[in-house]
C-alpha cells in the first residue's frame, strides 16, 4: 500500500483529518481491501496500549480465584518414562537396623531441640486492631465495635459491624472486618463470601483479603486449600514472609 | 440472546461475584477436562484462565451478545487451546478428541465463528504484544500514553517535545515501525 494511504491513517486516527477526508477514508475501508486491513490493524494498535494494561490487570484479579480452583499439585508426567534397573545388592540387616535405630535417635534429639512452630490458625491470626476512618452518623456503634473487636470480643464485634453495614453496604473496611469475626466464630464459608469481591477487587484490602481468604481454611484445619491461596501472594507483600512458612519454603 | 448473557455483562462491568461464578460453575469441568487429556491442574489454571481472559476481552465490544451457553463457549475456547498445546509438544494424539464432541448439541450454529473471531483477535493482540515490546521505550511510553486518552499536548509536554506536530511525526514513525514488526512476526510465525 501507499504512503499516502497510511498518512490519511494517522491522519484519521490522530483527528487531523477534515469532514471531506474522513469520509474518504470511510469509504476506502469499504472499497479497498488492503486499505480496511491496514485500517483495522492501526486501529488495534491506537487500543492496544490501554487494552493490555488492562488485560494485565485483569489476569492480576483472576490469580486468587486460580488459586482457589485450581490446586497446585505436582506434575504429572507426560513424557516418556525412563527406567533404570538397580543392581541387586545383599544387604545386611542387623548392622542396617543399628544404625537406623542411632539415626533415629539422633533425629529425634535434633527434632526436639529445633521442632517447627506446627501450620496453626492460631499462629498467624495477629489481626490489625480495628481502627476506621470514618465515624459520620454511626460515630458511637463504631467505637463499641472496635472496642469489640480490639479486646477480641468477636461476638459483639460481629453484631455491631453487622448492624453499621446495614447503613454502609459498601464500605470494604466494615465488610473486611465483618468477614474476620466471622472466621473467629468458626463460619468461614461466609467470612469468604465477603472477602472474596474485596480479593479479586482493586481496593488497598487486597492483598489482607487474600490472606485471610487462606486463614479461612487454616480455621478449618484445610491446609491443602490455605496453600493453594497462599501461593498466590505476591512477593514483597506485607505477609509473603509467613505465607512462605505456610507453604513449608 | 442467551441467558448465560449475564456472566458477559460480569465480564463487561469486571463485577468480582459474576466472574466468581464463571470460576464456580465451569472450572470444575475445564479441571476434570484437562486431567482426563493429559494434563494437570497447573495446566488447567492456565488454560481455563486463558479462555476467561480471552471472553473478557471480547465483552470488551459493546455490540457482543452471547447466544450460547457460556460452558460450551468456554469448552470449544479451551480445549481448543489445550489441543494447540499439545501438538506444539507433538502430543495430540494423546488427546480424546472425541470428548469435543460433547456439548455438540449445545453448539449455536455462529458459536464456531465466534470462537474462530476470538482466537484470531487473540492472536493478533499476542502479536501486537511482541513487536510492541520490540519497540524502544520512548515508543512505548508515548503510545501508552496516547492510549490512555492523555491529551497530545499533555504528552508533548511530559516528554519534552517541541510541539504537538513533533510529537504526532514520532508517533506516525513509532507506529510504523510497530507495523513492520508485527507484519514481520506475522509471517514467521
Amino acid at each position: 500500500m501507499n504512503e499516502e494511504k497510511y498518512t490519511l491513517i494517522n491522519g484519521y486516527f490522530n483527528g487531523l483529518l477534515d469532514g471531506a477526508a474522513q469520509q474518504q477514508v470511510q469509504e476506502l475501508v469499504k472499497t479497498d481491501a488492503e486499505f480496511a486491513a491496514a485500517f483495522h490493524l492501526q486501529e488495534a494498535m491506537e487500543q492496544f496500549p490501554a487494552a493490555e494494561m488492562r488485560r494485565k490487570q485483569f489476569e492480576g484479579q483472576l490469580t486468587m480465584l486460580n488459586a482457589e480452583f485450581f490446586p497446585a499439585e505436582a506434575s504429572i508426567k507426560t513424557g516418556t518414562a525412563t527406567t533404570v534397573e538397580q543392581p541387586v545388592r545383599k544387604v545386611n540387616y542387623g548392622r542396617l537396623s543399628a544404625i537406623a535405630a542411632a539415626m533415629l535417635v539422633l533425629v529425634v534429639a535434633v527434632w526436639f531441640m529445633f521442632r517447627p512452630q506446627p501450620i496453626s490458625y492460631q499462629r498467624f491470626a495477629a489481626h490489625t486492631p480495628m481502627h476506621t476512618t470514618t465515624r459520620g452518623d454511626g460515630g458511637l456503634d463504631i467505637t463499641a465495635a472496635e472496642q469489640a473487636f480490639n479486646s477480641n470480643n468477636f461476638a459483639l464485634a460481629l453484631e455491631k459491624i453487622t448492624s453499621l453495614r446495614q447503613a454502609k453496604p459498601d464500605d470494604l473496611t466494615l465488610q473486611f472486618f465483618q468477614a474476620i469475626c466471622l472466621i473467629e466464630l468458626n463460619r468461614s464459608p461466609e467470612a469468604r463470601n465477603l472477602l472474596a469481591p474485596i480479593a479479586t477487587g482493586a481496593s488497598a484490602l487486597q492483598s489482607d483479603a487474600i490472606w485471610y481468604m487462606g486463614l479461612s481454611y487454616l480455621k478449618e484445619n484445610n491446609l491443602e486449600q490455605c496453600r493453594a491461596i497462599m501461593q498466590s501472594i505476591p512477593a514483597g507483600d506485607f505477609h509473603y514472609q509467613q505465607a512462605l512458612e505456610i507453604l513449608g519454603k | 440472546m442467551h441467558h448465560d448473557q449475564k456472566y458477559i455483562e460480569a465480564l463487561r462491568r469486571n463485577d468480582p461475584s459474576g466472574i466468581r461464578e464463571i470460576y464456580t460453575r465451569f472450572s470444575k469441568d475445564a479441571l476434570l477436562w484437562i486431567r482426563n487429556n493429559n494434563g494437570t491442574s497447573d495446566d488447567a489454571r492456565d488454560i481455563f484462565q486463558e479462555a476467561v481472559v480471552s471472553l473478557y476481552e471480547k465483552a470488551q465490544h459493546p455490540d457482543f451478545v452471547l447466544t450460547c451457553p457460556l460452558g460450551a463457549m468456554l469448552y470449544v475456547l479451551y480445549s481448543r487451546k489445550w489441543i494447540d498445546r499439545l501438538r506444539a509438544k507433538k502430543k495430540e494424539a494423546r488427546v480424546r478428541i472425541e470428548e469435543e464432541s460433547r456439548y455438540k448439541d449445545d453448539i449455536a450454529p455462529d458459536m464456531l465463528e465466534l470462537v474462530e473471531q476470538i482466537e484470531t483477535e487473540n492472536l493478533r493482540h499476542k502479536n501486537l504484544s511482541a513487536a510492541f515490546s520490540q519497540l524502544s521505550e520512548l515508543c512505548q511510553q508515548l503510545l501508552r500514553l496516547l492510549s490512555e486518552g492523555i491529551p497530545p499536548s499533555e504528552t508533548a509536554v511530559q516528554l519534552q517535545f517541541n510541539s504537538v506536530d513533533t510529537l504526532y511525526r514520532r508517533k506516525n514513525a513509532c507506529a510504523s515501525r510497530w507495523r513492520e514488526l508485527y507484519l514481520s512476526n506475522g509471517q514467521s510465525n
